[in-house]
């Protein structure tokens, strides 16, 4: 027995060796998989900052969101003036704001959820999916590359599921955190959509999670979007009561 | 030529069922000419007037103002509207040939009737002028006019108003897109419903421009700053004005005429309506000239006749001439007569065109109320009369030619 440990000793180190990284034997399915764990937690409640720039002109808005699983999100803003107030409730493919300047109530749908989200290069449908990417795309490996001096698997990943937001998605995912650190979102035609990285890492529990996400409208002239999060907390409790479009129109908001 | 003009008029009885025929065809090119003329007239003056409702005798805009506006995007509009419009003021040459100047915000918008119930629509913002411009003390057939210090009035467009089932006293709520892109809404009680004549304009609604700056984001801006004259005859000589000072330097500055797909289409236009009039004035010549070919064919016998005798072929001719004008005289004075009750009814009336002209780049009322003033008589008149003369003249010609022994052998 002592034998065949010595004889098998040198080719596992040997593999590991040829390997470098634990994750290197990674199948796109897998790395996907892993993606969607660190992004979908079981429920997420975190401070956002929003920072628009179009042109000349910068906008900051701060908000709470607070979402279950990949079907239930709640925003709420919390500044500037304007906005404070105004808040978004999303089950499924439905998606209500409740405007308090009108205290009314309105349902978007269709177009209206691929708009910029509060005037952001965000739209509605980015700002509050947690989707899980391997229930909407086939995912292929196409190369690993060194990003900002990190390995990084470059995948591409085509819907499979007509109703995904994307056609086609581009991601660059960290090979040892394995989180999606650059993304670039397609149209059918192959025109670039959006671009996105992602930055400040941190971990969470067992999941990593970006605190900074910078997102382009590629459709857009000189305008970006930045959000910073804070006070991130995920897999807490979170009422099922904040889901509902009474709650949308009280507006609480959970600490 | 008295002798002549009294055969002239005698032989108007001879064969008096022809006489009757040319009379009736040139009573009817001439009623067509007047009657075309009122509609065509009141079709251009409807399309000139509505135009310059929402396009001022000049107008002053951002750069990339049209492409912005196809777009409904609103980037492309002019900033500190009030510090410009007072600085335009303040050339007296420009103020002595201004008679209004007012700034409009022009945006696209959700109406929301409840929760579910909604609509879009494309909302203005006014100022208190364009009350008067836009006629809306004629055109609110239901309600009034909004009250520009009230924070929340809005006016409807009768399409927009019975797709969404709102009435006078309504609460609406207009969801919109703010300058930077943010959604944004607030409510508002409709007040007044117009009828501005037009599919497409009815389905716009009226707020005050304060009220459209808030919603929008816009404190201080405009769309487009629309420049009216004292008269349309100044538009040219205030453009040149206006190009000449520094403080529209950086603005697009464009003439009624040059808005939109308008120039293209009112070419257009005139082509089609000097077609159409040639056509009624063909239609008259050719039925007299008919009349006539038939009545000197008729009557070779009678010219061969009438050469032996000594009538020279100048006597001939002048004969048949004044045969063709007395006929043309008389139908032409009852075709006046026809048109002008027809064309009292088109000015007083108007005719309703419908939807027929829906889609065109420019705006037009669905009802044409034609013109009805001396010109369209005098132009009907000199039309069917002139009609009548040459082609009574040019048969009368090739008939006073004939040989005499020619002209009697044959009959």
């Amino acid at each position: 027995m002592t034998r065949i440990k010595t004889l098998l000793l040198p080719g596992f180190i040997l593999l590991l060796g040829i390997t470098g990284f634990s994750n290197a034997a990674l199948t796109a399915e897998e790395i996907i998989r892993q993606v969607d764990f660190n992004q979908s937690p079981n429920s997420a409640i975190y401070d956002a900052k929003m920072i628009i720039r179009q042109k000349d002109r910068t906008d900051t808005k701060e908000l709470r969101l607070m979402g279950v699983g990949t079907e239930k999100s709640y925003v709420i803003f919390l500044s500037p003036e304007r906005d404070k107030g105004t808040a978004m409730l999303r089950l499924g493919d439905n998606l209500w704001m409740y405007y308090p300047s009108a205290e009314k109530t309105m349902k978007l749908s269709g177009n209206m959820l691929r708009q910029g989200f509060m005037g952001s290069d965000f739209s509605y449908a980015d700002s509050t999916e947690r989707l899980k990417l391997l229930e909407k795309y086939d995912a292929t490996l196409l190369d690993s590359e060194i990003l900002d001096n990190r390995p990084a698997y470059v995948l591409d990943l085509k819907a499979k599921d007509p109703n995904a937001n994307y056609f086609q998605r581009k991601l660059w995912v960290d090979q040892e955190w394995l989180l999606i650190v650059k993304q670039e979102m397609y149209a059918r035609s192959g025109k670039m959509l959006k671009l996105q990285t992602a930055t400040d890492i941190i971990k969470i529990g067992n999941r990593y999670y970006p605190t900074k996400v910078h997102m382009e409208d590629k459709l857009k002239k000189n305008t970006y979007t930045e959000m910073i999060f804070t006070n991130i907390k995920l897999d807490g409790p979170v009422p099922e009561s904040t889901f509902t479009l009474q709650n949308l129109e009280k507006r609480k908001i959970l600490q | 030529m008295g002798k002549i003009m009294e055969i002239a008029f005698r032989n108007l009885f001879r064969n008096s069922k022809r006489s009757l025929l040319t009379v009736f065809i040139t009573m009817l090119a001439v009623t067509c000419l007047v009657y075309g003329n009122s509609y065509l007239d009141g079709m251009f003056n409807n399309i000139l007037s509505e135009s310059i409702k929402f396009s001022g005798h000049v107008r002053l805009a951002s750069l990339d103002y049209d492409i912005k506006e196809r777009l409904m995007s609103l980037s492309g509009n002019v900033p500190e509207y009030d510090t410009l419009k007072a600085s335009i003021l303040k050339y007296r040459q420009l103020r002595s040939k201004i008679k209004t100047i007012t700034g409009r915000l022009k945006f696209g918008a959700v109406i929301f009737k409840g929760q579910d119930i909604s609509k879009e629509g494309l909302g203005y913002g006014i100022e208190p002028p364009d009350i008067t411009i836009l006629n809306f003390k004629n055109i609110t057939y239901q309600g009034r006019i909004i009250d520009f210090n009230a924070r929340d009035e809005i006016m409807v467009g009768r399409q927009m108003a019975d797709s969404l089932n709102l009435d006078v006293g309504d609460e609406v709520a207009l969801l919109s897109r703010t300058l930077y892109n943010s959604p944004y809404v607030l409510n508002f009680r409709v007040v007044g419903l117009f009828d501005m004549q037009n599919s497409q304009l009815n389905k716009t609604f009226y707020i005050s421009l304060a009220n459209a700056q808030y919603l929008l984001d816009m404190e201080g801006r405009v769309s487009e700053v629309l420049i009216f004259g004292k008269t349309i005859d100044n538009t040219d000589s205030i453009m040149k004005d206006l190009k000449k000072i520094k403080e529209t330097d950086g603005y697009q500055l464009k003439t009624w005429g040059e808005i939109g797909m308008g120039p293209v289409f009112r070419v257009i236009i005139m082509i089609v309506s000097l077609i159409i009039r040639g056509i009624f004035l063909v239609l008259a010549g050719l039925g007299i000239a008919n009349t006539m070919l038939m009545a000197i064919l008729e009557r070779r016998n009678e010219i061969g006749l009438l050469k032996s005798m000594g009538m020279r072929e100048k006597e001939i001719t002048a004969l048949f001439t004044f045969e063709g004008v007395f006929l043309g005289l008389v139908g032409t004075l009852l075709g006046l007569a026809a048109g002008a009750w027809g064309a009292y009814q088109l000015a007083t009336a108007g005719l309703k065109i419908g939807s027929s002209l829906e889609g065109i780049p420019f705006t037009i009322s669905n009802v044409i109320y034609g013109t009805y003033n001396a010109q369209i008589f005098i132009n009907a008149s000199l039309l069917g009369l002139g009609a009548a003369f040459v082609s009574s003249l040019l048969p009368s010609i090739s008939g006073a030619k004939l040989n005499p022994t020619e002209a009697l052998r044959k009959e």
